[in-house]
């Protein structure tokens, strides 16, 4: 009742532009729990409660979907922002820019023409040795729109969704490691649980030594880098203060290639039972404030689905 | 007008403030002290009807060998697991559901069948989620669920073990965080050289029955988890020290059985680490170079008594055995009659080794001296029987120090029958040949045999003869010795002392460690012990033992070989013990090789003595490199 | 009468005000500060309008902040239903133009959402110190920038109702 009033009250009042605040007090005096704010709120809470999972999520992908645009736009705006910040630039400064980027290219021309060619010997041994090829990732470039990193969630915005092919638990890198895995997909964006989260988990292993751990991502403090732990590391597994370790991404949980950095460790402690180590890993100060970061879509799990 | 008029300043609002102020101080406040109160609030809880004890076995303490390195240690476990406790809501609504359907089709309602058939249900959907990330096709049988239920519903459920590490990845990454299914970590041991010293070190396995102590709660409903107990070689010798302390939980549960709220906790704390005296380099080259043969070798530190090596072989590897010893196993294992530890359980006549001893109760009981000579003709005739030698022309006439060389039997049934039979026993239990040597481990056999008349008597022999006398004088006969006792006879030898108790423990400040060492002293001259000492180096430089010389190196030793029966077979025995470096004794070392006779031709210097060499070789290359030649202790693990 | 208008500019401004503090956050997280500003969107209706169509606006924000991060859908709805309930309770019993009180009343729902956040989504770190330093250090400074910028706020969407004709 008192919600088909309410809804009475806001449809009416948005048909018309107006409501006639005569009818509201006759309203009120027919049902007097509308007066009682605190009953109102409470009946709609718990109406809301009992609305059906799927609603709830129709509801929520829509508000989501609804705002998207908003973001999407914001973030087009910010790129224009900062292609004319660009050409506020003198031309000298930017011919020095085009001569470094030309040079990066340069190097990178030259580790593409090594990546081919190791990729061809990769290939070559494993028909040789009859191994199977490894997961191979089609990769998809997007720009970041917002951040929202508390002591409760790390989770960034990113400008592709669906219409890029974008899907859920896809990994998400950058040119420092793991950034972290898809969370949500929707139409034309995308929202990445980062690394650091403390809801997200992943099987990692000690650069050098395969035998899996694995990695939670955890709270840090103000002005501090995002920070992560690993658990069960073995006994035997050191560490130094000044050579730190790293963490590294295995290949077998399909969602990362081999050898990707999630961060660095420097202390081991027992843990609690003193039958492994667990440690705390330093991340990477830069996911805090991402612009860009690369999609990892496996190919194989791609074509299988689209069958 | 969409907007409302302010009425007037009113005063309720400073309650409002101080209403909220106060909430405010108790949230943080509660917050700050609800660890302080919970520890404390349950302690006059009566209602221990209500509560359930577990207890969670603490993980065992590792072992190192001499220099640190890991021999025996704790790798994870991996299973998928899930608390029942969190599946209740699921549970309930599969059985209303369950109960509806029936209800639809009229049939006849077994509430009691429709809570185990809607259990099963749920537990089975989380099993497939598992089945599909890892493309499996496991199922858990009714049984099992039923079972948990009644006998350990308050110990999670595992709905698959000892995950692969792709399996244990794959479900950390695609299993949310929230989910019910956890990845639960647990221990079983890991030997990183997995067969290396199996016999020494020894397997553990799995019991329930698990320490309580300083676990609260003893007179409460108790479920364990399973922990672990050793059962042979050092796991089981030092089974108290490595035996971490268990922990336990009390749970309050409510009238169905199932975890309502955590009272108490006590985490289980690891057990002690131990260091053992293995060097592990010397134990696997010791087992490299035993190959295929049966036998075994050991090597102890001349001045400690430490145990170096301790191979026997055939062995196993330690992580089949781990973390449960299947039947398959356990029957390969013993067909291969590899349970046995053959160094200290292998009992075999000492062959020509023990002339050593022969050779010194003939000092010692006169009748023999540095001058004395005997004359082989190649056999000796001992009553009606020819004794022979193993050279067939014989030695001719010969020094104690050339029949050591060239292993003279004649000579020493010389020495034994004119030193009779109750001084040569007694020689021969002075050095503890008739006794365990008191090693760590529990199954040392106690069944060595140092034969005398009294003993043959009492075991319905007959009388002792002679030809028996002149048969113990090289070794042969009844005596039964293990290698370990050899060995430890080398390195009391080596010292001029009686007795050695070898010893797998480690200690960095043990010099000469006089707990361990009987210092009673052979009571021989000084020339009359190098006299032996002579004849056992000559026998290494050109001798029997010649295949153990190394250029540079000054080594004592003696080979033996033996036929004896066991087993309804006729087997040989091929020895060789010693020690060196002669000026300083720093290793005693006796290896033993079982054959079958006639197949396996085996003898002291062309069987024994090799491998004694290689050994021998490792131990002193390793040490040179050690500048100083001192013994390390474990390295720093920090 | 209601004018629809006044509402959506109402709506707007909030809308407005929520995509500043997103911002805020873009730059701040690089500095690993979070400002949690929820009580911002409550103050205009809770405080100048009446009653339904305050709500409207409410339920509208609510279920637009919610969408986007991972708090279970409805949360918010119910805890700015809390917060507008307290704020209508007191909305007639404070000088609205005493900026004093508005900053009270901001900081304090504002906490009261904060602290609820936290209690029901510590993800187990309930018990830890670097959770709860993390949550006072951003309570605190969110709650400066707060009783700062409400009172800005109010008169910025006061401005905004002003330019657009209504009284």
């Amino acid at each position: 009742m008192v919600l088909v009033s309410f809804f009475k009250i806001s449809t009416g009042y948005l048909k018309t532009g107006s409501v006639n605040l005569q009818q509201t007090s006759l309203l009120l005096k027919k049902l007097p729990f509308l007066g009682k704010p605190l009953i109102i709120i409470l009946f709609v809470s718990f109406l809301l409660w009992l609305l059906p999972t799927f609603f709830k999520s129709f509801l929520r992908v829509s508000f989501f979907e609804f705002q998207a645009p908003a973001w999407t736009a914001i973030s087009y705006l910010n790129s224009f922002q900062d292609f004319w910040s660009l050409r506020s630039r003198s031309k000298t400064e930017l011919i020095k820019a085009g001569q470094d980027l030309a040079r990066l290219n340069a190097a990178y021309e030259l580790r593409n023409q090594q990546h081919e060619a190791l990729e061809a010997e990769v290939s070559r041994l494993e028909k040789l040795l009859k191994l199977p090829s490894l997961p191979e990732y089609r990769f998809e470039v997007a720009r970041v729109i917002r951040r929202d990193l508390n002591s409760w969630w790390h989770q960034i915005l990113i400008r592709k969704g669906k219409n890029y092919g974008l899907r859920e638990n896809a990994g998400v890198v950058y040119s420092g490691g793991v950034v972290g895995r898809i969370k949500e997909v929707h139409q034309f964006t995308s929202v990445v649980e980062l690394v650091s989260s403390p809801t997200f988990r992943v099987a990692a292993q000690l650069d050098g030594d395969n035998r899996p751990v694995t990695y939670y991502g955890s709270v840090n403090k103000i002005l501090t880098i995002p920070q992560g732990y690993i658990k069960d590391v073995q006994p035997d597994v050191l560490t130094n203060d000044l050579t730190p370790r790293r963490i590294i991404t295995t290949p077998f949980g399909h969602i990362f290639p081999e050898g990707l950095i999630i961060g660095h460790v420097r202390i081991l402690s027992p843990s609690n039972d003193g039958l492994f180590q667990i440690g705390q890993v330093e991340l990477s100060k830069e996911l805090l404030s991402l612009k860009e970061v690369t999609i990892l879509i496996p190919i194989i799990n791609e074509e299988s689905l689209n069958k | 007008m969409a907007f409302e008029v302010h009425k007037n300043y009113n005063q309720r609002i400073l309650l409002f403030y101080a209403i909220f102020a106060l909430l405010f101080v108790v949230l943080i406040l509660g917050l700050i002290l609800k660890q302080l109160i919970q520890s404390h609030r349950y302690l006059e809880q009566e209602a221990r009807q209500n509560m359930r004890r577990i207890l969670l076995p603490g993980p065992r303490g590792n072992i190192f060998d001499r220099e640190g390195r890991l021999l025996v240690g704790n790798r994870p476990r991996f299973s998928a697991i899930v608390y029942l406790n969190e599946l209740r809501p699921e549970f309930r609504k599969e059985y209303f559901h369950l109960v509806r359907q029936y209800r639809k089709t009229e049939q006849n309602i077994d509430r009691k069948e429709i809570q185990i058939t809607a259990r099963m249900n749920v537990v089975n959907r989380y099993l497939q989620t598992i089945n599909h990330i890892l493309g499996d096709n496991k199922v858990i049988s009714r049984n099992y669920i039923e079972r948990h239920f009644h006998q350990n519903l308050l110990l999670p459920l595992k709905l698959v073990k000892d995950l692969t590490f792709e399996e244990y990845a794959q479900l950390v990454e695609k299993i949310p965080i929230e989910s019910p299914i956890q990845i639960n970590t647990d221990s079983s041991r890991f030997y990183p050289y997995n067969s290396a010293s199996a016999h020494a070190l020894g397997f553990v396995v799995s019991t329930l029955e698990v320490s309580e102590e300083g676990v609260p709660g003893e007179d409460l409903t108790t479920f364990t988890f399973k922990g672990k107990k050793g059962r042979t070689g050092i796991e089981n010798s030092f089974d108290d020290m490595l035996q971490g302390t268990s922990g336990g939980e009390i749970w309050i549960v409510d009238p169905s059985g199932f975890q309502y709220e955590l009272v108490e906790q006590k985490l289980p704390v690891k057990g002690q680490d131990l260091t053992l005296s293995i060097d592990i380099d010397l134990q696997i080259e010791a087992e490299k170079v035993l190959g295929n043969k049966v036998g075994a070798i050991v090597a102890l530190d001349v001045k400690t008594g430490e145990v170096y090596a301790l191979a026997s072989k055939p062995n196993y590897n330690l992580n089949d055995v781990s973390p449960f010893l299947s039947y398959k196993i356990d029957d390969e294992i013993r067909s291969k009659g590899a349970w046995l530890n053959r160094a200290t359980q292998g009992l075999y006549p000492p062959a020509s080794a023990f002339k050593l001893i022969t050779a010194i109760t003939g000092f010692e009981a006169g009748v023999m001296d540095l001058e004395s000579m005997f004359s082989c003709p190649g056999y000796l005739r001992v009553g009606n029987r020819l004794f022979n030698c193993h050279k067939y022309n014989g030695h001719g006439k010969i020094d104690l120090a050339t029949a050591i060389q060239d292993s003279c039997n004649v000579y020493f049934y010389e020495v034994g029958l004119a030193s009779g039979i109750d001084l040569l026993s007694k020689g021969a239990k002075g050095f503890g040949f008739n006794l365990p040597t008191g090693i760590e481990l529990k199954t040392e056999t106690k069944h060595m045999i140092v034969p005398d008349p009294a003993w043959k008597e009492s075991r319905l022999l007959g009388r002792w003869s002679a030809g028996e006398t002149a048969n113990i004088s090289i070794g042969h006969g009844y005596l039964r010795v293990t290698p370990l006792q050899m060995a430890a006879f080398m390195a009391s030898f080596a010292r001029k002392e009686m007795r050695t108790r070898p010893t797998l423990l480690f200690q960095a400040d043990r010099s000469s460690n006089s707990e361990n060492l009987l210092d009673e002293v052979i009571s021989i001259n000084n020339k009359q012990y190098k006299a032996i000492i002579k004849g056992m180096e000559l026998a290494v430089e050109r001798g029997t033992a010649k295949s153990v010389h190394i250029p540079g190196l000054r080594i004592a030793g003696k080979t033996g070989t033996a036929q004896f029966r066991a087993d309804n077979k006729n087997l040989n025995v091929a020895w060789f013990i010693g020690f060196a470096p002669v000026e300083n004794p720093k290793i005693a070392i006796a290896v033993c090789v079982q054959g079958v006779e006639i197949e396996d031709n085996y003898t002291g210097g062309k069987t024994a003595g090799p491998l004694a060499k290689s050994i021998l070789q490792s131990f002193f290359q390793k040490r040179k490199m050690m500048p100083g030649y001192t013994l390390t202790g474990p390295a720093s693990f920090n | 009468m209601i004018k629809k208008t006044e509402v959506l500019i109402v709506c707007f401004t909030t809308l407005v005000t929520y995509i500043i503090i997103v911002f805020l956050n873009n730059i701040f997280a690089r500095y690993s500060i979070y400002l949690s500003l929820d009580s911002l969107y409550l103050l205009f209706p809770g405080l100048y309008m009446l009653f339904w169509p305050g709500y409207l606006i409410i339920i509208l924000i609510a279920l637009t902040v919610n969408a986007s991060i991972p708090l279970p859908y409805g949360t918010l709805f119910v805890l700015y239903s809390l917060g507008y309930f307290i704020i209508r309770q007191f909305k007639t019993r404070f000088r609205k133009e005493n900026w004093g009180h508005v900053m009270f009343i901001a900081f304090s729902i504002n906490s009261i959402i904060m602290l609820i956040i936290a209690v029901i989504v510590d993800h187990g770190s309930f018990f830890t110190e670097s959770y709860w330093f993390r949550f006072l250090t951003d309570l605190s400074l969110s709650s400066l920038v707060l009783i700062i910028t409400a009172p800005l706020i109010l008169e910025l969407q006061k401005l905004f109702l002003k330019f657009s004709g209504l009284k």
